[in-house]
């Protein structure tokens, strides 16, 4: 085996002008300039970029403006104060009418959201959308409403749209509005069932305490994220029926323990179930069904690491 | 969101011993086989062709290859979820590595683009974006050296549709 010799401690040198660096040269000058990374890498870097850098960025010469305007993903990240100026939907596919999947960031997306789901042929470029990611529901917020109108629309006009994701997160506003926000997301999610859209994917339910009984089930589902102290044990044996088509399952340590003392039951139809503890330093669990690894005690980072590279299958549960 | 792709993820085969990388200017690097596989382009290859002493990397200096090879390093030992490195350490760690000139940054994003490290990708076109960030195309043209060939309608439209922006 050869001896481990750390980078750059090995170095030799090739005379210069070898046939080697004749040829690379070609591809790359040998002093790159911002345009010389190229079109595709300059849509990258756009991606970055707040709606005022990007229009200034596409204002600084043609090959500049073809990065800007010729992403097929767009992330909206808190900028929805943008969203309230009535233009923004018209303007923006308008002149970005290639993009496929819009990721939108942050509360007042949901306004957005809102104007999008009133214009159809805006959409019909959309193929993916990963939307209403961590929007805040709080008792003074008028979003949790919004939400609720956009999925009726969704549920009735907009079926066709692959919707990738789904996300409701209190933050920071369950600590100061309490059983207010609780029970304002409640009120929201209870209009999930009959407009729950069809081909949602994956959701994101986050630092509530959420009672998933109230989830409508979703044949569709492959993804959930659970991180939220309010599932019980009776809630988790429902996960399958629920959501029976369930690939992943991302959860911290309050789902940690009914779903280790169920292991050996219902769960064994979930699939492949991946848990990845969201706070590992404080929960050691006893996983009596996960032998396997080890068949003693397991902190719940050494579930998590071994989850990470060993994604349980269904037999793995029931080798248990 | 969730992160589904982390849970469906096939186990990664182990990679033992070292791979030898060689790069456009001939400079010569032993690394570990689970250091360069954090590159997907090498870990394809070597998938292919496990036996193999060395592989030659045609489009990556030697200036570069090295600070791709110290990135993949750090990240997979800062990765392992007991290494007890923090996020922000992380964080830290990346904004360093990045302060280096122009070039090298353009540079490194050639190579992470060609040796397909997605992340490393990522942490250096945000680095540039940020340098362009809060700036006036004249003033992008200046510090980057830019020629203008927008004809003065092009501009002008440009401006226009975005003056809603400014409202």
């Amino acid at each position: 085996m050869p001896k481990l010799i750390p980078a750059g401690a090995l170095l030799t040198h090739r005379p210069l002008g070898s046939p080697q660096s004749a040829v690379t040269a070609h591809f790359f000058p040998p002093h790159l300039m911002l345009l010389d990374l190229g079109p595709d890498i300059l849509t990258v870097i756009c991606r970055y970029f707040s709606l005022p850098d990007l229009y200034n960025f596409a204002r600084v010469c043609k090959l500049a403006r073809r990065a800007a305007f010729s992403r097929s993903f767009l992330e909206l990240s808190n900028r929805g104060h943008l969203a309230h100026n009535g233009h923004w939907c018209e303007l923006l596919f308008k002149r970005m009418p290639f993009i496929s999947f819009l990721r939108l960031v942050g509360p007042s997306n949901c306004i957005f959201l809102h104007q999008l789901a009133e214009n159809v042929e805006v959409l019909n470029s959309l193929v993916d959308l990963n939307a209403v990611t961590n929007s805040v529901v709080s008792a003074q917020s008028p979003y949790n409403y919004l939400i609720r109108d956009i999925l009726n629309r969704w549920a009735t006009t907009l079926r066709r749209l692959r919707l990738v994701g789904l996300g409701f997160m209190t933050a920071d506003t369950l600590a100061t509005c309490g059983p207010l926000t609780h029970l304002t997301l409640q009120h929201s999610l209870r209009a999930l069932p009959p407009t729950l859209p069809p081909q949602l994917i994956a959701l994101d339910i986050s630092r509530n305490g959420l009672d998933l009984s109230m989830m409508p089930p979703s044949p569709t589902l492959r993804h959930l994220n659970v991180s939220m102290n309010g599932l019980t044990d009776g809630v988790v044996g429902m996960i399958p029926n629920l959501f029976p088509h369930l690939q992943s399952l991302v959860a911290n340590q309050a789902i940690m323990r009914p779903l280790a003392r169920r292991a050996s039951g219902t769960l064994t139809d979930v699939g492949l179930l991946s848990l990845i503890c969201e706070d590992s330093s404080r929960v050691h669990l006893r996983l009596h069904r996960l032998e396997f690894c080890n068949g003693c005690e397991l902190s719940a980072g050494a579930l998590a690491a071994f989850c990470r590279h060993h994604p349980l299958r269904s037999e793995d549960w029931r080798q248990g | 969101m969730a992160t589904p792709a982390a849970a469906a993820a096939a186990p990664a085969p182990q990679l033992e011993g070292d791979i030898k990388l060689v790069s456009e200017d001939a400079h010569e690097f032993v690394t570990p086989k689970n250091v360069a596989a954090q590159c997907k382009m090498i870990k394809t290859m070597l998938e292919v062709s496990e036996e193999q002493e060395f592989i030659n990397l045609p489009n990556v200096k030697g200036k570069e290859l090295e600070k791709v090879i110290e990135y993949c390093r750090y990240h997979v030992q800062a990765d392992k979820p007991d290494s007890g490195v923090s996020d922000n350490d992380k964080k830290t760690w990346d904004e360093n590595f990045v302060k280096v000139d122009k070039e090298t940054l353009f540079n490194l994003i050639m190579a992470a683009n060609y040796l397909d490290v997605k992340s490393l990708l990522d942490l250096t076109c945000a680095t540039v974006a940020n340098m362009l960030k809060n700036k006036t195309p004249e003033e992008i043209r200046r510090e980057f050296n830019i020629k203008n060939d927008l004809t003065p309608e092009e501009e002008e439209e440009i401006k226009r549709e975005s003056a809603w922006l400014y409202q």
